[in-house]
This record gives C-alpha cells, sequence and structure tokens, in this order.
C-alpha cells in the first residue's frame, strides 16, 4: 500500500528538520532578551531606551494571570528569560525549583529597595525574586451613584450591596473567599474548614444578587454598567483618572496586598543580561516612567521619592500607616486548597 | 453502502499532508490529553507519573454531573432555539432565486469577516444596561427600566444562537437546494396540500442535512466556554468552564484531562448516534426504493 509513500515522507520530513536545526545553529541570531509580562506594564519607549543603552534587544509576552504563567512554564516554554509572577505563585514556582537563584553581585540597585520588601515570606532574602511593584485589593464606588459613609467602609458595601445588579465581584477563588473572611473577621488565610464552609454558603446567596464575577471591571465602571467592583488598586486608581466620582476604599476590616516580582526561569540561556535587565528597573531614574504609567506601587524607596506628590501621597495607592497594618498576603494554605477549589467549582455550577 | 473503503490505488501524496498534518496536531495532542487523564496531581500542581482512575471517578461525582447535565441541556435548547430560526431562514434562502439569494448568503456570512472574541465583546455593548438596544426602547419610551439580559443566562442563549447559527442554516440550506423541486410539483399535482407536501415530501428528505445542521451546533455548544463567561457574568459555568479552570485555574490538569475525555466520550456516542441513524435511514430508503 502506500507504506513506502509515507516511510519517504517520514525521512523527507527528518532531513527538513535537521536542516531547519542546522541553519539555526549556523546562524548567530543576536541573543533577545524574551520577557513574559503583564499588559501595560512596560511603555515602549522605556524598552526602546534599555535597548539603546545596554544593546540587549528585547522581546515582551504578556500573560493575563499567574495560573497561565505557570501553565506556559510547565508545559515547556523555553527561553523565556524573565518572568512577572505575583508573590504566591514565587512561593510555588519556588518549590517547584522552577527559578533559577539570583546573583546579588549583579543586582547592586537592590539597596534602593525599601526594607520591607526585601524580607517577604514568600522569598525572605530575595534569593529567587526581587519585587517590582506591589497593590492591594479593594472596593471602587462611584460616588455619584452611591450614597456612602467614607470613613466606614466594610466590606458589606460590596457583599450587602444596596445595588446588586451594579456590583461585580473579582474573578478569582482566593479574593473571593479574603473579601468574605475579613467580613467575618477572620484571616484570609484560614484552614479552618467550618469558617470555610460558612464562607462558601454566604458566596452562593451572593451570588445569585451580584451581576457578575469579573476581574477588568475597570471599562464596567467607566461605562457605568457597575458603580460597586471588588478590584485592584492598581485598575481603581486608573479608572479614577478618568472618572473622579470612582472612589477606591481599602474596607476597616482589611484588605489584601499583593506583589509583582522579577524573577528567572531555570531554563532561560540569558541568565546575565536578565539580570541586567532586572538591576537596569531597579535603578531609579529606569522605573520611574513605568510606575508611573500604570499607577502600581514602587517598593522602591528612591522611586518613590522621585515621583510627583499628588502620586506619591495618594493613599489609595500607597495606604497610611494604620491601613497598611490590616493589609495582608495570601498564604499557602496547603491541603486546605483544593477542598476550596472543589467549593468554587460548586459555588460556579 | 457497502463502497469497499480499501482502494487499490496508493494515498496520493496531498492527502498524506494532510493526514499527517492530522495527526502530528491533532491525534497525538489528543493522545497526550488521553494519557494526562491517568495519572495523577501533586499537591503542588504537578503531574506525577503515577497510573489512577480517580481523576475518572471524581468526574462521577454529583457536582460535575450536574454540570454535565446542565451543559447538555442548554446546548440542547440553544440547537432547538437555532432550528426554530434557522430552518426558515435556509427554506426561504434555498426558494428565493437569483440577488436576493446570493445577498442572504453574503450576510449570513458576513459576520465570520470577525473575529469570533470581537463579536462576543460587540454583543456585550449591544446587550448593556446602556448599550444600543436598551438605550433604543428607553428613548421610544417601551420600556422604563433598563431590560436586564447581558450577564444573565438570556445573554449566554442569545450568544449561542447568534454564533452558531450559520453552521446550521448551511446544511440544511445546501440540503433544500438539492431537493428536485419535481418532486414537490409532484406532489401538488397529487392532490396534497401545501402543508402535507412539507411534511410528507420535504421533510423526508432533508432530515438527514437537518439532523447534520443540528449537531454541527450541539457538539462545539458542548464545550463552549467563552460565551458563559463574557455574556453570562461567570456566574455558571458550562463543563467546558470547569474543564478550562481545571487547567488554569486549580493546576489539576490530570482531572482537566478527565472531564475533556469524558467530553470526547460524549461527542462520539452524539456522532455514532448519528451515523446509526443515517445509516437505518438509507437502509428503510433501500426498502422503499424496491417497493416502487
Amino acid at each position: 500500500m502506500g507504506l513506502k509513500r509515507i516511510i519517504g515522507l517520514l525521512i523527507f520530513l527528518g532531513l527538513a528538520t535537521a536542516c531547519l536545526i542546522y541553519l539555526r545553529s549556523k546562524n548567530t541570531i543576536p541573543p533577545r532578551l524574551r520577557i513574559s509580562t503583564w499588559s501595560n506594564y512596560f511603555p515602549d519607549s522605556v524598552i526602546q531606551d534599555f535597548t539603546s543603552k545596554t544593546g540587549i534587544k528585547v522581546e515582551l509576552s504578556y500573560i493575563s494571570s499567574n495560573e497561565e504563567l505557570f501553565a506556559k512554564l510547565k508545559a515547556g516554554a523555553t527561553g523565556l528569560d524573565i518572568v512577572q509572577p505575583s508573590d504566591y505563585m514565587v512561593r510555588q514556582m519556588k518549590s517547584l525549583s522552577m527559578l533559577s537563584k539570583l546573583d546579588p553581585t549583579l543586582l547592586p540597585n537592590l539597596i534602593h529597595l525599601d526594607d520591607y520588601y526585601r524580607h517577604l515570606s514568600y522569598d525572605l532574602k530575595n534569593e529567587y525574586s526581587v519585587p517590582f511593584t506591589w497593590g492591594t485589593s479593594g472596593i471602587a464606588v462611584n460616588t455619584a451613584k452611591v450614597q456612602l459613609n467614607e470613613t466606614e467602609v466594610s466590606w458589606e458595601l460590596l457583599l450587602n450591596s444596596s445595588y446588586p445588579r451594579q456590583t461585580s465581584l473579582l474573578d478569582d477563588m482566593r479574593e473571593v473567599f479574603s473579601a468574605v473572611l475579613f467580613l467575618n473577621h477572620l484571616s484570609p488565610n484560614t484552614r479552618d474548614l467550618d469558617n470555610l464552609v460558612k464562607a462558601k454558603q454566604q458566596i452562593s446567596q451572593i451570588k445569585n444578587h451580584v451581576l457578575m464575577f469579573n476581574s477588568e471591571s475597570k471599562p464596567l465602571l467607566l461605562k457605568e454598567e457597575v458603580y460597586i467592583a471588588h478590584i485592584f488598586s492598581s485598575d481603581a486608581v486608573q479608572a479614577q483618572a478618568e472618572n473622579p466620582a470612582i472612589r477606591y476604599f481599602i474596607p476597616r476590616e482589611g484588605g489584601l496586598i499583593w506583589t509583582d516580582n522579577f524573577a528567572i526561569p531555570v531554563s532561560s540561556q540569558h541568565k546575565l543580561q536578565a539580570h541586567t535587565f532586572i538591576n537596569y528597573f531597579l535603578s531609579p531614574e529606569h522605573a520611574l516612567e513605568t510606575v508611573r504609567q500604570s499607577h502600581l506601587a514602587t517598593p522602591n524607596r528612591e522611586v518613590k521619592d522621585l515621583l510627583p506628590l499628588e502620586e506619591k501621597n495618594n493613599p489609595n495607592i500607597y495606604p497610611p500607616k494604620e491601613v497598611f497594618k490590616k493589609l495582608f498576603f495570601l498564604e499557602d494554605i496547603g491541603d486546605t486548597l483544593p477542598l476550596m477549589n472543589r467549593m468554587w467549582t460548586e459555588l460556579k455550577s | 453502502m457497502n463502497t469497499p473503503l480499501k482502494s487499490s490505488k496508493p494515498i496520493p501524496l496531498t492527502a498524506l499532508v494532510f493526514i499527517g498534518w492530522l495527526f502530528l496536531m491533532t491525534f497525538i495532542p489528543f493522545l497526550i490529553i488521553l494519557g494526562m487523564s491517568f495519572l495523577e496531581r501533586t499537591p503542588l500542581g504537578t503531574i506525577s507519573f503515577h497510573l489512577s482512575f480517580n481523576n475518572y471517578l471524581r468526574s462521577f461525582q454529583y457536582i460535575y454531573i450536574k454540570v454535565l447535565l446542565k451543559t447538555v441541556w442548554l446546548a440542547l435548547v440553544a440547537t432547538l432555539s437555532c432550528l426554530a430560526i434557522g430552518f426558515p431562514v435556509a427554506y426561504y434562502l434555498a426558494r428565493s432565486r437569483g440577488w436576493l439569494k446570493q445577498l442572504g448568503l453574503v450576510l449570513l456570512f458576513i459576520p465570520f469577516w470577525t473575529n469570533f472574541i470581537l463579536r462576543v465583546y460587540g454583543l456585550v455593548s449591544l446587550l448593556g444596561n446602556h448599550g444600543l438596544i436598551n438605550q433604543l426602547l428607553l428613548e421610544w419610551g417601551l420600556i422604563k427600566t433598563p431590560l436586564e439580559i447581558l450577564y444573565t443566562r438570556t445573554g449566554v442563549y442569545l450568544g449561542l444562537l447568534y454564533n452558531y447559527l450559520p453552521f446550521l442554516v448551511v446544511p440544511i440550506f445546501s440540503s433544500l437546494e438539492k431537493l428536485d423541486p419535481a418532486l414537490r410539483e409532484a406532489g401538488f399535482d397529487l392532490g396534497a396540500n401545501r402543508i402535507q407536501v412539507f411534511w410528507k415530501v420535504v421533510v423526508p428528505n432533508i432530515k438527514e442535512g437537518v439532523f447534520v445542521g443540528s449537531l454541527f451546533v450541539f457538539i462545539p455548544m458542548l464545550g463552549e466556554y467563552v460565551i458563559p463567561d463574557l455574556l453570562g457574568g461567570a456566574k455558571e459555568a458550562f463543563l467546558g468552564n470547569v474543564m478550562v479552570s481545571q487547567f488554569f485555574v486549580m493546576q489539576d490538569w490530570p482531572f482537566g484531562s478527565a472531564i475533556a475525555g469524558m467530553l470526547s466520550l460524549l461527542l462520539l456516542i452524539t456522532l455514532w448516534i448519528q451515523t446509526r441513524w443515517s445509516r437505518i435511514g438509507g437502509f428503510r430508503n433501500g426498502i422503499d426504493n424496491a417497493k416502487s
């Protein structure tokens, strides 16, 4: 039958692949630093600047969630030189030996980081990650539509909303559970099953009233489809810049704090250049532009000093001390996570 | 029916390339997924190479069966709605002539010039409280408060209907095209009225086209996950959403693969019913032919 042809085709394909591999190894393509980042993070001008100053070409690719980044790396995406996992994802990748150890001698600009961000629980000594930006999760409210007492904002406002059809929750399991746990005056990292089951029941009641689960509620706030949104601080500040009636609050019961970090995957072929990139963006003058455009908070003392006053003193970006004390990182909850996953699937089914 | 599949001619090279492509890009990835569904998740979210049937046992738990049944039900309702709207469209198109027919077909396919995701976002801006439809209805005083369509189940149905309708219309249209007009005329000549001609002449001849068209929309609807998220507000899940979240949120690839395996099985069963059904149909036609 066609067996000879099949064998012929296979041989042909094999030869073609061999040729390609040979040509590629011969062809000396200048090294390109491949960076996986969040969208709207690095303005083009900043990257062009980096290339003209260091001669290192950069190629950006984008992720929309930490889990997507994890999936990409795990599925064998090699060639990424820098990734930007958030705090809990650094912990997970670290424990799976997916990140390569950083060389502090190549990162002299680490000294500019605020002390607090050099000893975070997920990476105590910045061995595998360097925090680049941080932010919080709270509630954005369109104050032109919703009457509220601004000094006494509670998670109640979101979870027991008087405008349920104009309310959205983050489409994120840990975030939504944390909101309810805060309301119940519990730690967002609780492993107590009874408390979690109770939280799940509360969520299932809320779910039937609110408009939707959505992690990109900025456009909805601006279109006034949503008046009250569970939101990340950076999105809220960006929304406020376009509509001053939109205000951001960290509820009095407390809120979540998160960081986005630089890290180098073990598979990177250009670790030296990757360190150069990280160090470059730890230097105050180079980080400044990025931070200003995204309205994210910087862990870099010097950068913060260089920021314009209205940015530096914006309590929505840099919460005052008494609020900061009530911010928590999401910690690893171990065996409780699969149980929570199951509850979340039940909630959504 | 019994055309021998084994042909003495060798498979042409052009077909081999296509078969090779399908093998490499469809069959092998499917095998990988199938293989992964028999492995286990480690506490850290990676895959451990340890043979286990737990994933399949787990997928028979109440919540997943509930999602499965709900998905089948929603897809069925949406398919029947597609049929109710799509059949008259196909019928009309097949019977019209000249530029009207051309225009109808072009209009049917114009939406495909735009990416699927963009079309769904287009619906979002049409259906919202501040969307075009609600604003017009409010303006004309037909309603006092905006209709709640977006982020409800109605929104999901509308999205499914809009996106899948052409896939149903085309097979029905082409089987209607093939229907010899003389058959219909003969029906009338023999004294049948319009309704009788429709049910006794038209429908028996195109039922396979209707069935194939319905499958064309029913099967992809079973795996749908974008529309429930974007138009339903992510408040309830299709099986597709549960599957995708196992990969990208829960980091349980083996279980996600098991759900994918179940879904594939469901699709195979549907296809099997279809081939069986058409074979029976073919058999009956044979008897009818022999009688006449």
